[in-house]
């Protein structure tokens, strides 16, 4: 093969890397029900509270875990921060009819050129008076 | 010759690497890279990360719910589940040099009276070994944590 045959290999190379597109990722979320039955949806803009180190006064119960899962090239990793998650968390739950988010826990990884970023919380509805 | 062109395929797939590389490290236009002091930049959980086999004080159905939480938190895809098995793997993505993922983690249970005995193994396999790690001690921690909590 001659310099031209090397010329159109390197070429190939560089496109393979370039078109693969690297750390380009998708964001999963999962919903797992804790209770049996449907939920009720509520419209993906409704109000859910946030106890973060706490839990609620009111009595409730347990609608379901909420999986945010997130990983990609950490020269893209601006967005895996819990400000920029949450409200995509809050439409989740809103989703399958829930008032608040309590246990939240935020799981950080970063290793050579990948960030992971997870997010993970329990989704209760509030008992009638 | 022939030494020439392995010489210049050589020198020209390190440019390309070099070259992608930098590309990627200067992608995100309008996205800014966290500044060191805002980053909550955990230590790499997967840091002297084992293989596990441990009896733990829990009923085995409750393990295997926790495990299973652990598993999503590491973003590992449950494939094949049974009440005494789980097995995984973790999307495998493309990076400029050595990339990520790819891994497979396996979750055997046995219940020895009220307790479990729970051994978690990670296969980092042939492909991209590089990128891969053990996530088993993470998985196990995060699911201890699951279980104290409940």
């Amino acid at each position: 093969m001659s310099t031209r045959g090397a010329q159109v290999l390197f070429l190939f190379l560089c496109s393979v890397l370039i078109a693969s597109r690297p750390g380009s990722a998708k964001e999963k979320i999962t919903f797992t029900p804790t209770e049996a039955g449907r939920h009720v949806a509520k419209p993906e803009s409704c109000d859910i509270q946030v106890f973060k180190d706490s839990k609620p006064e009111q009595t409730y119960v347990d609608v379901g875990i909420i999986n945010y899962h997130d990983e990609r090239h950490r020269a893209k990793d601006g967005t895996l921060k819990l400000e920029v998650v949450m409200p995509k968390i809050k439409a989740s739950a809103c989703k399958v009819g829930g008032d608040a988010l309590i246990d939240i826990r935020v799981t950080e990884v970063r290793r050579l050129e990948f960030a992971m970023f997870n997010v993970r919380a329990t989704i209760v509805r509030f008992a009638p008076n | 010759m022939k030494c020439l062109f392995v010489g210049s395929v050589v020198v020209g797939a390190s440019a390309c690497l070099l070259i992608a590389g930098v590309t990627v490290l200067a992608q995100p236009a309008g996205q800014a890279v966290q500044p060191a002091t805002q980053a909550e930049e955990k230590e790499d959980a997967s840091k002297g990360s084992k293989d596990v086999d441990r009896t733990i004080a829990y009923p085995m159905a409750q393990v295997l719910a926790a495990a299973k939480q652990a598993l999503d938190t590491y973003g590992c895809d449950v494939k094949k589940e049974k009440a005494d098995y789980l097995e995984c793997t973790r999307d495998r993505h493309v990076g400029a040099f050595v990339g990520s993922g790819g891994e497979k983690v396996t979750v055997q249970l046995s219940s020895k009276g009220s307790e479990t005995r729970i051994e978690i193994k990670t296969g980092k396999g042939f492909v991209g070994r590089l990128g891969k790690k053990n996530w088993s001690t993470p998985i196990f921690d995060d699911m201890m944590k699951t279980l104290k909590g409940s």
